[in-house]
């Protein structure tokens, strides 16, 4: 086959412009017989990565490189390069290989560069450059590209779009071979002429003679020439999709803009491309040889620019930080050693000698295999890191497989003890890995940023990078960048995307014609040729990288050569970022921290100091605790991480099934699982959580689970010999851990063979069974010289382990998990109002606020209004009439700017209506919402007075606000009359009191959750006409009893179903607790609209008893409450 | 002009265009056709695009040949000929066959151009 390497290649990772995977390209390459294939992504390396891991699993050489914007040089007037068309261009630059990764540290530092604020331009440092701005002067490659010899470390392509191309096309030779020679003169020997021929309109850009007069200027000036297709799309069809991303990178409809010229630029073959050469040459001056030339010309330049993975990438060989850097001194293997075996008798001081011994084995077994793979300075970093966020008093928590390592316990980077759980090492780190495991640690969100900035603090932002991550459409995305190709008006494309978040775009035809509450959609397809079209367009944009951003949790740490490994640029909050997202981190080999902001850790942190402030000494007394309770101290501050796992009143507490709040269990599926299994202990929890996953949900591994915890079956361990570990499962095989330890026990193998048999199961791989058989067969006790496992033992234990197939969870993980699971519950049972107070103010769940509200008044805890001179920006814990109640804050009402938030703040108190607003100059609607959630009435209260109506506060703030001039933001001038007099402050009388549905519809409309009385209320007499059950009383009707339930939506969700069916779940809140529906197929078709939309809505469902505790309906039909409500009051008039 | 209208072409050998008659007049290709790709507007076609709808760049392309052209008979209906050279795109209708006529260029413009 011919050979031809195309070296101008726009993946999809050219965000709005490439329309194909890396892998696919690399693979229609292979297809036409390629030995080398090479990516050429726009602004950075997005896509090299994928290319390179694509190209050696073909066995193909990769060839990487940018398609960079050439900004006009700042300041200086080039006077011979401003012609007049010249809008700055486009160039494209080559790393060349096998130079020790010098050529890939150039293009990496040269794309950094790229992106890096221009100082020129007064662009503060830091800040995200727009993306007009991200490119490069001419000048800037020479000092990236030659070495200190002038040896050259990649090619600058000079190509249609350059200044050169440009100058051509312009018909401007001589400006054209002026423009070549300057960039001989600053690149020698780096640079080539790219011709491309797209076959346009003859005369413009990319048509056959502008090819040819490019070719004609690369051989009188003898620069080498090759040959590109500017590649963007894999196949000629993709080209309509092409239209449709250039119309979402300009924002603007098709036909409003400049379009593509044609739609030549696709992925051609070797014979396609030599054809084109050809014509290129015959079209020119020079003779037939010079096609050749340029092919061949191409060839060598894609040889020299040919990567070696291992030595110019160090592809998948750790970059971790030096030594020095985390404080070791000496060889890291044996400083690891020292503090883990120290560490042993702090955390394990009350062990007994047996069970020493034991720890001591295992972690001189982990830190073998640590050691094996060099990891032992990974492991060090780690946990200079908690360390670091420790000191800055910062809760955190180890999550995933990590929790598995003794050596993370006793670095005190996971503070779960695997021991005593039965989590496996060799779960986290197996035999056969070769990459760098992943450690994540959760910590409070809302210091995540601080624990960012105090990394690049500590390594120096030449070691640091966050990770990025790639945005991909989605159909609602995609549904609206569609509609804005098609130019068609707001409503019309908001109609379709607000209704089609469920599915994946490339379904959305299919799915139009299955989904009930999409029928409105599905009609207009119909009937409207334009939405017709949309729903093709959004399917073909689906999953096509839209955007780059900074990953939420990912931090990469690398040596002080970081840089010459990955390009960055700025990240929204100003750090750089890696150009690489998680995918490409194991290749690269770097080491990714996962420091994950978690809501819940910044709620048990504000509970616990909460409990502080206002018990001090008094703290373990009034959460009901022994006095002596060890993990509290004097000053009331508890240690969380250090209560014991086994109190019975938290279990209690979980057992109601009032779990609102409790990290994990809060949904309502947990809700209802949580209401069947009635957790007894710690080990239930992780179980629990492990189970509510889809695979053993729809594999029904949860009834064998509780039949045997609640005594109706007796366990089956599958063979005697496995009951140590299946016991705390009742026999149901639930973690990986467990399959691990049967794998071992059966096969007589080493745990980390046994999670590589873990592996493949998984996976299918059917060379297990064999293996399987084999072994387990030939496991012979040494003792009496008989088989432990029997012919029916083989087929029974293979037949459960076949079955398992995907549903296992990591144990480590789920118990990582389940540490928070029971924190939270136990400060929920323990200390219910600073508990509150913490979830309110960091919104950790998966509910709406006003649901967290309307549970505090179900518990009885008294709500404190929003009050100007009393509420903070959090929701504060407050003593009233000799009881703890919740203070609502002010960072919840609709529509305050921050710096309105801080001046209210940083003047309290206030002493009257007219004061507040002088000093703390809130803007005019501001005051008025303010007023009307009755945050001003403890402003208006004057002694010997009666107490003001709401609507005398409100005459008061007409008042005010009537007034011509705002106040001014700085505190007044104290030599000029004060308009607005503290003092004898007159507040209006006689105006009526506030009715409680307006202000029920005050508080929702402005503080998005109801205060005065829960929404349903305002209803109330209908629903008492209709005979409307209250979620608390479901528990006690008959099985199969119809009833009707109203309340306000809290949870949607349409989980998948073992019959492939889809069954969607509503949970209704009537502030007596939630109702829980199932809308069948059936159901869902009678609902129609109201099924994804309506907020308030009257169910009639019939009751199904799911459990002890459990209780949901089966629903039968649905109504909108508000329609019902209409009616009803019309039927009342008439 | 702007309007394409049909008329009838000889091809050569390689299927570029030799000679064609337009409005009743017979014209010599003088140039080495040269082709190229124009583009249409396939959002108001009034049809749908799924994925592989285009899978030969139908919907987004027209294969155009623009040659040079001069008239080759003495008189036409009108009177004495132009004899002068004509820039021409020419474009065969994928599904009917038909060849259009889609566009004159005024003479020279390119040769100014790209020289």
């Amino acid at each position: 086959m011919t050979r031809f390497t195309h070296l101008h290649v726009a993946s999809a990772f050219s965000a709005h412009y490439g329309t194909a995977r890396p892998e696919e390209l690399v693979a229609q390459a292979v297809t036409a017989g390629a030995e080398v294939a090479g990516i050429t992504d726009r602004d950075g390396l997005y896509g090299a990565i994928r290319h390179v891991r694509a190209c050696i699993a073909a066995g193909i050489a990769a060839v990487v490189g940018v398609d960079l914007a050439l900004l006009p040089e700042a300041g200086t007037s080039e006077s011979s390069a401003e012609a007049p068309s010249f809008h700055g261009g486009r160039v494209t630059v080559l790393a060349h290989g096998h130079n020790d990764g010098q050529g890939w540290a150039a293009l990496c530092r040269l794309i950094s560069a790229a992106h890096s604020p221009r100082r020129s331009t007064g662009a503060r440092g830091g800040l995200a450059r727009p993306s007009d701005e991200v490119g490069i002067t001419k000048k800037r490659p020479s000092a990236f590209l030659l070495d200190e010899t002038g040896r050259p470390l990649g090619t600058v392509l000079l190509g249609p779009d350059s200044d050169v191309g440009q100058a051509v096309a312009d018909g401007l030779p001589a400006l054209a071979r002026e423009l070549l020679t300057a960039w001989k003169k600053t690149l020698p020997g780096a640079i080539a002429i790219e011709v491309v021929c797209h076959l346009t309109e003859p005369g413009e850009k990319g048509s056959l003679r502008h090819a040819a007069r490019m070719l004609e200027l690369a051989e009188a000036a003898d620069v080498p020439a090759v040959l590109t297709n500017a590649v963007r799309y894999l196949q000629p069809d993709d080209a309509l999709t092409g239209d449709v991303l250039d119309s979402a990178d300009r924002l603007r409809p098709l036909g409003a803009f400049s379009p593509q010229p044609n739609g030549q630029a696709w992925l051609k073959s070797p014979q396609k491309m030599r054809e084109l050469a050809q014509m290129i040459a015959d079209h020119s001056s020079l003779p037939r040889s010079a096609a050749e030339r340029m092919l061949g010309e191409t060839e060598r330049l894609a040889d020299a620019c040919r990567l070696d993975a291992d030595v110019d990438l160090a592809w998948r060989r750790p970059k971790v930080p030096e030594n020095d850097i985390i404080g070791i001194d000496g060889d890291p293997a044996e400083v690891l050693w020292q503090r883990t075996t120290q560490a042993l008798g702090e955390r394990y001081g009350t062990a007994k000698t047996a069970e020493l011994d034991s720890l001591a084995k295992r972690l001189r077994d982990e830190l073998l295999t640590i050691n094996r793979f060099g990891f032992a300075s990974y492991f060090l970093t780690v946990a200079d890191v908690t360390d670091m966020i420790r000191d800055m008093g910062i809760r955190n928590q180890a999550r995933g497989s990590g929790a598995g390592s003794l050596v993370n316990y006793l670095l005190r980077i996971s503070n779960v003890d695997p021991a005593r759980h039965d989590l496996l090492f060799e779960r986290f780190l197996g035999a056969s890995r070769s990459t760098l495991p992943d450690i994540d640690v959760d910590v409070e969100s809302s210091r995540r940023h601080e624990i960012y900035r105090a990394i690049f603090d500590r390594y120096g932002s030449n070691r640091v990078s966050l990770l990025s991550m790639q945005n991909t459409y989605r159909a609602r995305g995609a549904a609206r960048d569609a509609g804005l190709a098609l130019g068609l008006d707001e409503a019309q494309i908001d109609l379709v995307a607000k209704n089609i978040w469920r599915f994946n775009a490339r379904d959305f035809r299919e799915v139009l014609a299955e989904k009930p509450e999409l029928r409105p959609i599905a009609e207009l397809v119909e009937s409207d040729a334009q939405i017709d079209l949309l729903v093709d367009l959004t399917e073909r944009l689906d999953r096509l990288p839209r955007h780059i951003s900074m990953h939420p949790c990912g931090v990469i740490l690398g040596n002080s050569n970081l840089m010459s490994y990955t390009p960055v640029q700025p990240s929204g909050m100003g750090l750089p970022m890696s150009q690489f997202d998680k995918d490409d981190i194991d290749d690269i080999g770097f080491l990714k921290l996962d420091v994950l902001g978690v809501r819940m850790q910044s709620s048990l942190a504000y509970a616990l100091s909460e409990i502080t402030r206002v018990h001090g000494k008094r703290a373990a007394l009034e959460g009901g605790l022994p006095v002596d309770a060890p993990y509290v101290n004097p000053a009331g501050e508890i240690e969380l991480d250090a209560i014991p796992l086994d109190d019975e009143e938290t279990f209690e507490a979980i057992r109601t099934t009032h779990t609102l709040g409790m990290f994990q269990i809060e949904s309502p599926g947990q809700r209802e699982l949580i209401g069947k299994m009635q957790p007894t202990e710690f080990e239930d929890l992780i179980a629990d959580i492990s189970l509510f996953r889809p695979g053993p949900m729809k594999g029904n591994m949860v009834a064998p689970f509780l039949d045997v915890k609640h005594g109706f079956l007796s366990p089956n361990y599958l063979h005697k010999r496995f009951r140590p570990f299946l016991e705390s499962t009742y026999g149901v095989i639930i973690y990986h851990e467990q399959v691990i330890r049967i794998f071992a026990d059966c096969m007589n193998v080493s745990l980390a063979d046994g999670d590589e048999l873990r592996r493949r199961i998984e996976k299918q791989d059917d060379d297990v069974e064999g293996q399987f058989r084999r072994k387990t067969t030939a496991n012979i006790d040494p003792a009496t010289g008989e088989r432990r496992f029997s012919d029916a033992d083989v087929e029974r234990i293979w037949k459960v382990l076949k079955g398992f197939g995907s549903f296992g969870f990591c144990k480590a993980h789920g118990a990582a998990f389940a540490l928070p699971t029971y924190q939270s519950a136990w400060l929920k049972t323990h200390y219910p109002v600073p508990f509150l107070a913490g979830i309110l103010t960091h919104d950790p769940g998966m509910y709406p606020k006003r649901l967290l509200l309307t549970e505090a008044r179900r518990m009885g805890v008294p709500i404190l209004p929003l009050d100007v001179s009393a509420s903070t920006d959090a929701y504060v814990v407050e003593e009233t009439g000799g009881e703890l109640g919740i203070r609502l804050s002010l960072a919840d009402v609709h529509g305050m700017s921050e710096a309105e938030l801080a001046r209210i703040l940083t003047n309290q108190p206030y002493e009257g209506i007219g004061d507040f607003y002088q000093r703390a100059a809130p803007s005019r609607s501001l005051l008025t919402r303010l007023g009307a959630v009755g945050a001003l009435d403890s402003l208006a209260v004057k002694p010997h007075a009666p107490t003001p109506t709401r609507g005398d506060v409100m005459a008061r703030v007409r008042e005010l606000i009537e007034i011509k001039k705002r106040p001014k933001t700085t505190d007044a001038n104290p030599d000029q009359p004060m308009l607005f007099t503290n003092d004898g402050e007159f507040i209006p009388t006689g105006n009526p009191e506030q009715s409680m549905a307006e202000r029920v519809s005050a508080e929702l409309d402005i503080l998005a959750m109801e205060v005065s009385e829960h929404v349903l209320e305002s209803y109330r007499p209908m629903l008492d006409e209709l005979g409307v059950t209250p979620a608390e009383e479901l528990l006690g009707l008959w099985n199969g009893s119809t009833v009707l339930v109203a309340g306000i939506r809290i949870a949607t969700q349409t989980p998948p179903m073992k019959s492939g069916k889809r069954v969607v779940f509503i949970s209704l809140d009537d502030g007596t607790g939630c109702s829980d529906s199932t809308f069948f197929e059936e159901a869902q078709n009678r609902a129609g609209p109201l099924l994804f939309g309506t907020r308030l809505m009257v169910i009639q469902g019939k009751t199904r008893r799911t459990g002890e505790r459990g209780v949901s309906l089966e629903a039968i039909n649905a109504w909108d409450l508000k329609a019902l409500w209409a009616n009803w009051q019309a039927t009342k008039v008439s | 002009m702007n309007e394409y209208e049909t008329i009838s072409v000889a091809l050569s050998a390689d299927a570029s265009p030799l000679r064609f008659r337009w409005r009743g007049v017979v014209y010599g290709v003088i140039s080495t056709p040269e082709l190229w790709f124009s583009r249409r507007n396939w959002w108001l076609a009034n049809g749908r695009a799924p994925r592989g709808s285009s899978s030969g760049g139908e919907l987004l392309e027209m294969k155009m040949w623009r040659v040079i052209a001069v008239a080759l008979a003495d008189a036409g209906p009108l009177g004495p000929l132009d004899r002068s050279e004509n820039t021409f795109d020419l474009h065969q209708d994928p599904v009917t066959g038909d060849w259009q006529l889609s566009s004159t260029v005024a003479s020279g413009i390119d040769q100014q151009r790209l020289a």
